[in-house]
């Protein structure tokens, strides 16, 4: 990236004795659909407000487009919010909140209107202009909150769980809508959720918090083929893990001892040497159910514990001897058969599909 | 449902004992009487019109008007800061500075009037006045302004200030178009309650006025004339009226401001 | 907003605190500068003048001069012993001038006789609105609102005319042809205190206590109905224990203010119902010992104190309070 939009360089933010994030640092780039990853508490709404100018770091830089933006309050900032509770004026129709900010801007009338009429365009309010504020459902409150924040033309967007007061269906929609936005506005937007699937949905990168740190910077491809640790790799979809201990390297190949669950394989990684305790990391997809067999490398004995029938897929949840947690495995289903309750397997998988995690 | 039914014949039966001795005065008010005694002899206006004759008395009322509007006018401008920074700021020590507003609200009313007596007459050597019963007012007031206040404040999402700070408005005037507006009901109450307090305040204006009077104490020192009772009920009644529309009206506007502003599907 | 945001706000002077962060102390700045008119009207009109009342109970008052030197006086005068014993109500007291004393202990027991009869009254009427009114609840709420905001004076005044030896209820009574003469015992004794301090409070506590049932979650209930207890056992092991951090403190609220109360004893409480308010007001104008009137009321607001942090420790409120916090 040769000249990030914004620049957060060890940004940390304390709430009395309480740490809410710890040396922060972020390049985003222009253009780029970023999101903040994690669980509740992890710090990612904070990171965002301090994006915004609501709260200041108690350390570290902010830049924006090249300016530090450290003690700018927000009514100063090139960026725009749209909240959570999506923060709908209540004493406001839908134009007078959309115009809200433009009020601020001195711009002649017939401007205003026009800007205005765009975004609700745009958002496809269209007719509802003069709709009360508490009158609007909550699909169309967001839709608000959104053109209000786009009006102003920010050079970035924040937007903080924007969809997760949404149903099912009308959240998916918006997730198609927000992406189809921001390729056409070419806005930077940065994104908080707590929700996998719609980061992996939406952001062009992702970084996963936990705890007020980063734990991953990385695409969605990389986050999910390749997590840093334990952490990620569980809250990135489902991995079953298993201990092992490195007893050779060649070849860019690590060869292991899982103890009762035999001899394993995995590519190498970064800082793993002979002898080490690690977690064999493999995805349920990754892993499949043979008839029982003799026992080899990448081939655990397992029992038919449950077997979801999903239609295009079927679900197995094994268990295995030397194992506490039981092994998942997701099949295609090509020949319409399951194995039923109680049967006697083996699971299996190529090494190229394994991962080698420390921690 | 059957359950209940002893719960709402005592509900009944307590609404009674508040209100009935208060209606008393009213209904004796128009007894054409000048003792408050049954049976009733006939009906009256007499002691509403004697009443517009009593200069003492409408001199008192308009003594009791300005100061409570004065008071009313002050407690809620000092009102309103505190509240914001009560529901919108942190700070070290605010549960101990929020009880200190609230004290004026246990200690009796007969301390604070000797304290503010004494440090008015003995300490600072002014003269008593209604300007020192004002100030007294203010002092009792307050703690039930902010109160409304804060309530009031805390019914709204902070987001929303937070927004109007977001779209470019400064701290002032995301108070003038979103904290204010959306705060008015509490404001307006706030104002009412105020005022009110100051005019049915007898102790601290009974030991802090100077020669004038206000309408409660002028309302005392006629209790000791039983020939002027009939006048005395027929003043009394007019307060207990003004008091009940005013609280009336504060409280249909708090409530309607509560319902109006949390909309939609949460 | 977010769960992100709403963190520990304690240890504010912890490592790394208020003091270490820039924007929290422009924001602790700010706030104190906005509080800073309505503490000033605390402090020049409640903590100032309060402690002019301390100063001045340090001094005496001889006719109509007014001696500023420091002495006890006051103090001692309301504690010294005497071998004349003064009895009331079975009570004894050797004291040299046991006025205060009797009137501390007769007010107490008074003002405790009004707050637990508004309680009671209360309690119910409060229940009743909580969980019984559906239709028109806010109606209810601004009916019993509003005798809190009448004229305390007139509340007390309408008791006088209804007691009264020429009152309602005697001439009622009379003209029903019940009684040939009027009824003296109904006014002017400690009973029709208590009766018009309790109807003059009541109002206050019914909404503090019905806040507190109005926050008892529901589902709570239906809980314990699942789990077999029957209504009264709902009750008394769910309503009750989570409604009594809010009813006790409207209980105080009543207690402590109406202790000092003089406008009641003054008007319906004859010789008999005099309380310590009445003395101190004789003191600050009739009397003119407004030291001694000084002193009184800071002994009866460091009795009432004493005795509430007594109470609330020995029924362990702060506890209680933890518990419906969490």
């Amino acid at each position: 990236m040769s000249e990030p939009l914004i620049r957060i360089e060890g940004v940390t933010k304390r709430f009395g004795a309480f740490q809410a994030l710890h040396g922060i640092d972020i390049d985003i780039g222009r253009g780029e659909f970023f999101s903040l990853l994690g669980a509740s508490g992890c710090g990612k709404t904070t990171l965002l407000r301090i994006l915004a100018g609501i709260e200041e770091p108690s350390t570290g830089r902010l830049l924006i487009d090249g300016q530090d933006m450290v003690g700018v309050p927000p009514e100063r900032r090139p960026t725009n919010m749209v909240f959570q509770s999506y923060a709908i004026f209540p004493h406001l129709n839908v134009e007078e909140n959309i115009g809200y900010g433009l009020k601020n801007l001195k711009l002649s009338k017939a401007d205003m209107q026009t800007r205005i009429g765009n975004a609700i365009e745009m958002v496809k309010l269209n007719g509802l202009d003069k709709r009360n504020a508490h009158a609007l459902s909550g699909g169309q409150r967001q839709r608000v909150a959104l053109a209000r924040a786009l009006v102003m033309q920010p050079k970035v967007l924040l937007l903080d769980e924007p969809l997760s007061a949404l149903d099912k269906k009308l959240r998916e929609e918006m997730q198609l809508e927000l992406r189809a936005m921001q390729r056409t506005l070419g806005i930077t937007f940065v994104f908080v959720t707590h929700d996998q699937e719609e980061a992996m949905t939406l952001s062009d990168r992702i970084a996963m918090m936990s705890g007020g740190r980063i734990m991953q910077l990385d695409t969605p491809k990389a986050l999910y083929e390749n997590p840093a640790n334990r952490e990620v790799a569980e809250f990135i979809g489902t991995m079953n893990l298993f201990p092992a201990k490195v007893t050779a390297a060649k070849d860019a190949v690590l060869s292991l001892d899982g103890g009762l669950l035999g001899p394993m394989a995995a590519p190498a990684a970064k800082g793993v040497a002979m002898g080490d305790m690690v977690q064999v990391a493999v995805r349920p997809e990754r892993v499949s159910i043979e008839k029982p067999g003799p026992a080899g490398i990448n081939r655990i004995a397992g029992r038919v514990k449950e077997a979801v029938y999903l239609g295009d897929r079927i679900n197995y949840v094994l268990a295995a001897q030397g194992l506490d947690r039981p092994i998942l495995a997701t099949s295609a289903n090509t020949s319409g058969e399951i194995y039923p309750l109680g049967t006697e397997v083996m699971a299996t998988w190529d090494t190229e599909g394994a991962r080698v995690l420390t921690s | 449902m059957k359950k209940g039914w002893g719960l709402t014949v005592y509900a009944v039966l307590f609404v009674a004992f508040v209100y009935g001795p208060v209606l008393i005065l009213p209904l004796f008010s128009f007894n054409d009487n000048t003792f408050a005694t049954f049976p009733l002899t006939g009906f009256t206006t007499r002691h509403y019109v004697d009443m517009l004759g009593q200069r003492q008395m409408i001199a008192s009322l308009m003594n009791s008007l300005r100061i409570g509007l004065a008071v009313t006018v002050l407690a809620t401008a000092i009102a309103i800061p505190a509240a914001i920074s009560i529901t919108r700021y942190r700070f070290p020590g605010k549960p101990a500075v929020l009880s200190m507003l609230m004290l004026p609200l246990v200690v009796p009313s007969i301390v604070l009037a000797v304290a503010l007596l004494v440090i008015i007459l003995r300490f600072l050597g002014l003269p008593l006045s209604l300007w020192t019963v004002a100030a007294g007012h203010v002092l009792v007031a307050l703690p039930f302004c902010v109160s409304v206040l804060i309530s009031r404040l805390e019914g709204f999402d902070q987001s929303l200030e937070e927004a109007s700070r977001d779209l470019g408005c400064s701290p002032m005037q995301t108070f003038r178009r979103v904290t204010l507006p959306l705060a008015m009901p509490g404001v307006i109450s706030s104002l009412l309650l105020g005022f009110i307090i100051s005019f049915d305040e007898f102790v601290i204006a009974f030991f802090l006025t100077g020669t004038e009077n206000t309408l409660p104490v002028y309302l005392y020192s006629q209790l000791r004339f039983p020939n002027k009772l009939p006048g005395t009920l027929a003043l009394g009644s007019v307060i207990l009226v003004v008091s009940t529309v005013l609280v009336i009206t504060a409280e249909v506007i708090r409530k309607r401001g509560v319902q109006t502003d949390n909309p939609g599907d949460y | 907003m977010s769960d992100d945001t709403k963190t520990n706000r304690r240890g504010l002077f912890a490592r790394g605190g208020l003091f270490a962060d820039r924007a929290r102390r422009r924001e602790a700045l700010t706030g104190i500068g906005l509080l800073s008119p309505a503490l000033v009207v605390m402090i020049s009109m409640l903590a100032l003048p309060v402690g002019a009342l301390v100063i001045m109970s340090f001094w005496t008052q001889n006719g109509f001069n007014l001696d500023t030197s420091f002495t006890l006086d006051n103090y001692r005068r309301l504690f010294a012993r005497s071998d004349r014993v003064t009895e009331w109500m079975g009570m004894t007291f050797h004291l040299a001038y046991p006025v205060p004393a009797i009137l501390m202990i007769k007010s107490l027991a008074m003002s405790l006789m009004a707050t637990v009869a508004v309680v009671l009254l209360a309690y119910p009427m409060a229940y009743f609105l909580a969980f019984r009114v559906t239709r028109y609840k806010a109606a209810w709420i601004i009916m019993l609102t509003i005798p809190f905001w009448t004229s305390y004076l007139l509340r007390v005044f309408s008791w006088k005319v209804v007691l009264g030896y020429n009152g309602a209820i005697n001439s009622g009574l009379m003209s029903l042809g019940l009684i040939d003469k009027p009824l003296e015992f109904l006014l002017y004794n400690p009973a029709a205190v208590v009766i018009t301090l309790s109807h003059a409070w009541v109002s206050f506590v019914v909404l503090p206590i019905f806040v507190s049932l109005e926050k008892i979650d529901r589902s709570m209930l239906e809980a314990a109905a699942d789990l077999g207890d029957s209504r009264s056992r709902r009750f008394r092991r769910i309503i009750l224990p989570l409604s009594m951090p809010g009813t006790i403190s409207a209980a105080l609220m009543v207690f402590i203010p109406t202790v000092g109360d003089y406008v009641t004893p003054q008007l319906v409480g004859g010789n008999g119902g005099t309380m310590i308010g009445s003395l101190v007001q004789l003191l600050f104008t009739k009397q003119n010992n407004a030291p001694l009137g000084a002193a009184i009321s800071l002994v009866m607001m460091g009795i009432i104190a004493v005795l509430v942090l007594i109470f609330l420790t020995l029924i362990g409120y702060w506890k209680m309070r933890a518990r419906r916090a969490s």
